[in-house]
């Protein structure tokens, strides 16, 4: 097929029914997941929420035998029970159990109240997504991305956790990740080593006169790198990947005391350090950052993201809910060897 | 770390009791330490009833976590209860692993109605394109999905079947924009000693996330005998960030055990703006962060 067949395709004639308008930026990371669960839902074939509920409720079933047929009146989040297509609507869109909207976003006008709504997304419906819909696991791990970055966003400044705030931790956490991978390959276990080095001499306070807070002059571009691991890579469990991200300086504040903060935990999932050091980079110029990862034992499919901050542990774009991210298909046992191609001829 | 160490929310009451007995204080001077250390009021009697079971849910269980891992003069198993609270904010079981049983159970139903996804007909579209009907194709896998497994061997793996790709009759990646409609097609030879009946593709991996292009979870593969050509058309989406991303799908027999060793991968490279940029921060927002800005509206 040509590009030209390619564009004729895209251009072809839209479905009948109503078009869909631009969808609006989330400002809620709880937003963002409702949109994940209704685009794996959607793209299963299920467009109806009650057709969804159908394969919902017997999956919340078998997941949840104790769960009841109606939603409780005295219900709160955490108490699993059969849907409704309503149910399902409002907690896609966030139209329900909203949660908390971070004070620093409402003291925007900026933004219009769609985009600073979320809904208080229960685990359990998470996991019965998942399920029903054969997410592979990655619905539950951007739930645990999510919960994460939604404690991170709480707080003025937004900021990573303690236990991720370089300056708070030093290295013991950084060390603690890092023995994980005493098995990694040599040129892994270097880029641990070269990343400690850099990351010990991060100062644990700001220069006199400058401060670690977002700044509007300060903009960040990803630049994927070609070739590059793409997303979605198969691999077996706990296998090593070499993950590279590059990151361009593209506004008008030089880039010092930075580093590559892992949102949520570093520990479970794909394994990472928590923090990668990021060189000084002027305005224009390009940081090229290397994070060793480790896939879990635990077969299906994980996504793990990594945030530009300083060593306190506050975040320098806030309002960009997505930073640097990889995903991996971590193979079950009788898949294994379906990480390499066919051969071609 | 060992998970099953790791606390949940429902261990909190029994931990923050252990805390105050272990820094020797009563209720109310153990309330006024998180509330000096936490920036925020909690009272005796609030204190109290998180100790008896009350949940302590969201911001509030995050203060007070970071406040007792801080505690210098806490002992250090504690501290690291604490630590590991605040590691874990998603509290969230894993699934249940994809064994052949459950990806089986869960195609069959997501082949009843993949069709209604609601570019089904431009996937169709694309299809024809390549030459091959989607929803002919789409309902022998429902037939194939549903067959009882035969009483002999023929369901099993042999080393004496084999694969290869044709590459000169292949489309095995395209080069597309964000959330554009692609088509691939892919001529497979039996290279093997086994003729290949009710074949199956299955992709690993969830059918789409954001980084991930959409194609259709499974799809059947003409029945082809040793040295014999197939072709299949796989048309999809590529995904809404900017990136690469690889498509795997494995054929299966129809119980979804794997039948060959390896796997047909696909490239979709929707990367041709070569990077995202981070969004602008609003001015209200930036001073508002940097201490100087208005007070929140409404909050």
């Amino acid at each position: 097929m040509t590009d030209g067949d390619t564009a004729a395709a895209a251009s072809a004639p839209r479905p009948r029914g109503r078009p869909r308008g631009v969808a609006p930026l989330h400002m809620v990371v709880m937003r963002e997941l409702g949109g994940a669960m209704r685009q794996i839902r959607s793209a299963a074939g299920f467009e109806s929420l009650d057709a969804a509920t159908d394969v919902l409720n017997p999956v919340i079933r078998e997941l949840y035998p104790d769960a009841p047929v109606r939603q409780p009146v005295t219900a709160t989040v955490s108490q699993p029970h059969e849907v409704s297509a309503r149910y399902l609507s409002d907690i896609e869109r966030g139209n329900t159990s909203k949660v908390e909207v971070p004070a620093w976003l409402l003291a925007a006008r900026h933004y219009k109240s769609e985009q600073l709504r979320g809904s208080q997304i229960p685990a359990w419906l998470i996991r019965a997504y998942d399920v029903a819909f054969l997410a592979d696991g990655y619905l539950v791990d951007l739930y645990r991305w999510a919960a994460a970055l939604h404690a991170d966003q709480a707080t003025t400044p937004p900021r990573a956790s303690r236990t991720r705030r370089l300056a708070t931790v030093d290295m013991a956490e950084y060390d603690r990740a890092a023995a994980a991978f005493a098995a990694a390959p040599p040129h892994l276990r270097e880029v641990l080593r070269a990343n400690r080095t850099e990351i010990v001499s991060c100062p644990s306070t700001p220069a006199p006169g400058t401060r670690w807070l977002p700044d509007a002059r300060d903009r960040c571009t990803n630049i994927n790198p070609v070739p590059e691991i793409p997303e979605g890579l198969p691999v077996r469990p706990g296998a090593f990947v070499s993950g590279r991200w590059i990151l361009r300086n593209s506004g008008a504040v030089a880039w010092r005391d930075k580093v590559f903060i892992r949102v949520g935990r570093f520990d479970a999932g794909l394994v990472t350090p928590p923090f990668a050091p990021v060189p000084a980079t002027a305005p224009g110029s390009d940081a090229e950052i290397f994070v060793p990862v480790r896939a879990p034992d635990r077969p299906g499919t994980y996504r793990l993201a990594f945030r530009l901050g300083w060593p306190d542990g506050v975040y320098c774009y806030p309002n960009t809910l997505v930073g640097s991210v990889m995903t991996i298909i971590v193979l079950p046992e009788p898949f294994g060897g379906c990480e390499h191609g066919w051969p071609a001829r | 770390m060992n998970p099953s160490s790791t606390p949940r929310p429902a261990q909190v009451p029994a931990l923050l009791a252990e805390t105050r007995v272990g820094l020797g204080l009563s209720l109310a001077a153990f309330a006024g330490l998180l509330s000096d250390n936490g920036g925020t009021t909690i009272s005796r009697q609030r204190l109290s009833g998180w100790e008896s079971g009350r949940a302590v849910t969201g911001p509030m269980l995050r203060i007070v976590a970071e406040v007792c891992a801080s505690l210098d003069t806490l002992d250090g198993a504690l501290r690291d209860r604490w630590r590991d609270l605040l590691r874990d904010p998603g509290d969230i079981e894993p699934v249940p692993s994809l064994d052949p049983a459950r990806r089986h159970a869960g195609l069959l139903t997501l082949a009843r109605h993949v069709d209604r996804n609601p570019r089904w007909a431009r996937y169709r579209q694309l299809a024809a394109d390549g030459a091959m009907d989607l929803d002919a194709n789409l309902e022998e896998t429902r037939r194939r999905l549903a067959l009882a497994p035969p009483a002999d061997r023929s369901w099993t793996m042999d080393p004496a079947d084999a694969v290869t790709i044709v590459a000169p009759r292949s489309t095995l990646g395209a080069a597309v924009k964000q959330g554009e409609l692609f088509l691939l097609t892919v001529t497979l030879t039996n290279t093997g000693r086994v003729p290949w009946r009710d074949r199956l593709l299955v992709r690993l991996g969830p059918p789409v996330t954001s980084s991930l292009a959409f194609t259709p979870p499974v799809l059947s593969l003409p029945d082809t005998p040793p040295g014999g050509d197939c072709t299949v058309a796989i048309p999809g989406r590529s995904p809404w960030f900017p990136n690469l991303t690889v498509i795997t799908y494995a054929m299966t027999f129809p119980d979804c055990r794997p039948a060959v060793a390896g796997s047909l991968q696909l490239h979709i490279d929707a990367n041709e703006e070569r990077g995202w940029t981070s969004h602008p921060l609003p001015e209200t927002v930036e001073r508002r962060l940097r201490g100087d800005g208005p007070a929140p509206i409404g909050g």
